[in-house]
């Protein structure tokens, strides 16, 4: 739901990509953008009169933060109260958005005022209706946005990002990039935040948008040697008190990672080619204690990216070093099913580790509906299930691939190029090969 | 479901992996009989010369250096996801008696 719900039924016309488009990601509205402008700008009159009014709702809580900055919490508290009783469905949204920016030190809290703006805004800017109907106000989160960056940052000197006024449509890009790159990780955990910011301090220095990335990767590059200051603005403001407990490697391994987020635009325009130039990611460390116990929290996390409990999935997660690789396994005789996840996983990226579990956690999807299309036969379901033909294992590999990527990517807000540009081709040879086996492509 | 012991594979590396003899049953683990493996050996060179448009028979010394040296089948047959557990088992494939056994039933009998 979003504000699009708000202006007599418009959004229903337009598209659900386009209402999705509006709450979430960039990814969607470039999907959607072609197809729905050309409505959106024939619709915009009659909606522009809703969208403005929750413009000047969102301004109202806006005022309270700068006022009463010392009683920050109390006011976003009451501003959220207050936009769900007077704001309609725009305002739930509103509240919501605003709901992921706290619990955060007030330290940084301070310096992140603006993104507290970015996410009373982020609705608008990645709102192809929006866009037709309010121009000016977008152009001025965006300048919002940018201001955020470099307060939080003050790791480089940042251009004005006036050069996005003459591409909405990279502006929008750009800006649900910022959203997902920032706002989500600094809900998640500040010190990841801090790194986000870093690698989207790269995109400004991006001309034009997404295509020219490539060609800018050495001034990208320069901001992100940087991301040793960062660390230091996210030690100074002690954001590790306020975060949840993990280890400094695992924490350091999220600065990495969301560094490589300066090309993660790029990347899924050109594979990850800028990636690869910009930034690897590191290592992470899900929970603590042996990697026995923490396959078991790499498993729990990738579950959560599925929407799902681990326990209803798998009865046993096993860590095996002698394993190649991660798999997915059922007991023909009792049907313990099985996760092993093998010693290199661990030496994946969050994202990697993430969409190798979440991978496998598909298939146990897989198997449950397989066993209850087979009303619980476990033989035959067994059969059913790993004595697959080529071509239903080639699909069956675009589909996992597919959802674990895209799990990961919803629940992380973004995943570093690299993982995309794996996943992408891993996809890609499997569709070559449905086809080769006479199947169509997957869609 | 993931192969088990070689995770994520590509088609290319499945290809040549079963190619060498190896049968890849997801998830499985249960000892193969001469006949099945020569089955999916033979399976998996029809596979690979239509894929690649090139054939080197039984040879997976001449496949693998093929696909290591092709600049557009190299990506997919080195992909990271599994490439580390489809070497290393390629490379004992290699040499493996029992799998230059069956190589040379197939020259001898196509």
């Amino acid at each position: 739901m979003g504000i699009l719900d708000n202006v007599g039924g418009f959004a229903k016309q337009a598209g659900d990509g386009i209402a999705h488009a509006a709450e979430n990601t960039s990814k969607v509205v470039s999907d959607a953008w072609n197809t729905a402008v050309e409505d959106a700008k024939a619709g915009a009159n009659a909606v522009a009169t809703s969208v403005r009014d929750a413009d000047a709702k969102k301004q109202q809580i806006g005022a309270w933060i700068d006022s009463k900055e010392q009683q920050l919490e109390h006011k976003v508290d009451e501003g959220r109260a207050w936009l769900r009783q007077n704001g309609g469905v725009a305002g739930q949204v509103a509240s919501a958005q605003i709901g992921l920016v706290e619990g955060v030190a007030t330290s940084v809290y301070g310096a992140g005022k603006g993104l507290v703006q970015l996410a009373d805004g982020v609705t608008s800017l990645t709102n192809p209706l929006e866009w037709a109907a309010n121009p000016d106000a977008n152009i001025a989160r965006l300048k919002s946005a940018g201001h955020t960056v470099e307060a939080l940052g003050k790791i480089a000197n940042l251009a004005q990002p006036t050069s996005w006024i003459t591409d909405p449509k990279g502006n929008a890009q750009l800006a649900g990039t910022l959203w997902d790159s920032a706002a989500t990780s600094f809900n998640k955990d500040p010190a990841k935040f801090v790194g986000n910011a870093a690698g989207t301090v790269g995109m400004f220095f991006i001309p034009g948008g997404q295509g020219a990335a490539v060609a800018d990767t050495g001034r990208a590059a320069t901001v992100l040697n940087d991301v040793g200051k960062v660390a230091d603005v996210a030690k100074l403001a002690d954001v590790g008190k306020s975060a949840e407990t993990a280890s400094t490697a695992g924490r350091l391994g999220g600065l990495a990672e969301d560094a490589g987020t300066a090309g993660r635009v790029a990347a899924r325009a050109t594979e990850d080619v800028a990636a690869s130039t910009i930034a690897r990611g590191e290592p992470f460390a899900f929970g603590v204690g042996d990697r026995s116990a923490r396959a078991t929290a790499i498993i729990d996390r990738s579950a959560q990216a599925l929407g799902r409990n681990a326990a209803s999935l798998v009865d046993n997660v096993v860590y095996d070093a002698s394993a190649g690789s991660p798999s997915f396994w059922v007991d023909r005789a009792t049907g313990l099913r099985t996760v092993t996840l093998d010693a290199a996983t661990f030496g994946k990226t969050e994202a990697g580790q993430l969409v190798a579990g979440t991978h496998e956690l598909v298939h146990a999807e897989q198997w449950e509906q397989v066993l209850s299309s087979h009303a619980g036969n476990l033989a035959t379901a067994h059969s059913a299930m790993f004595k697959t033909s080529r071509l239903d294992y080639a699909i069956r590999e675009v589909v996992t691939e597919r959802r674990a990527v895209q799990a990961v990517d919803s629940l992380l807000g973004g995943v570093a190029p690299q993982q995309v540009g794996h996943s992408t081709r891993y996809i890609e040879s499997w569709q070559r090969r449905v086809m080769a086996l006479g199947g169509g492509r997957v869609p | 479901m993931t192969i088990r012991g070689y995770g994520r594979a590509t088609p290319l590396q499945m290809d040549m992996l079963e190619l060498g003899g190896e049968i890849l049953s997801p998830g499985g683990s249960e000892p193969a009989s001469d006949d099945e493996r020569l089955s999916v050996m033979k399976e998996a060179r029809q596979m690979l010369t239509k894929q690649t448009g090139h054939d080197f028979g039984f040879d997976l010394a001449a496949w693998h250096q093929f696909l290591l040296n092709d600049a557009r089948l190299a990506e997919e047959y080195t992909f990271v996801y599994a490439w580390k557990a489809v070497k290393q088992r390629i490379d004992e494939l290699l040499d493996d008696p029992d799998r230059l056994r069956l190589e040379r039933m197939l020259n001898e009998h196509p």
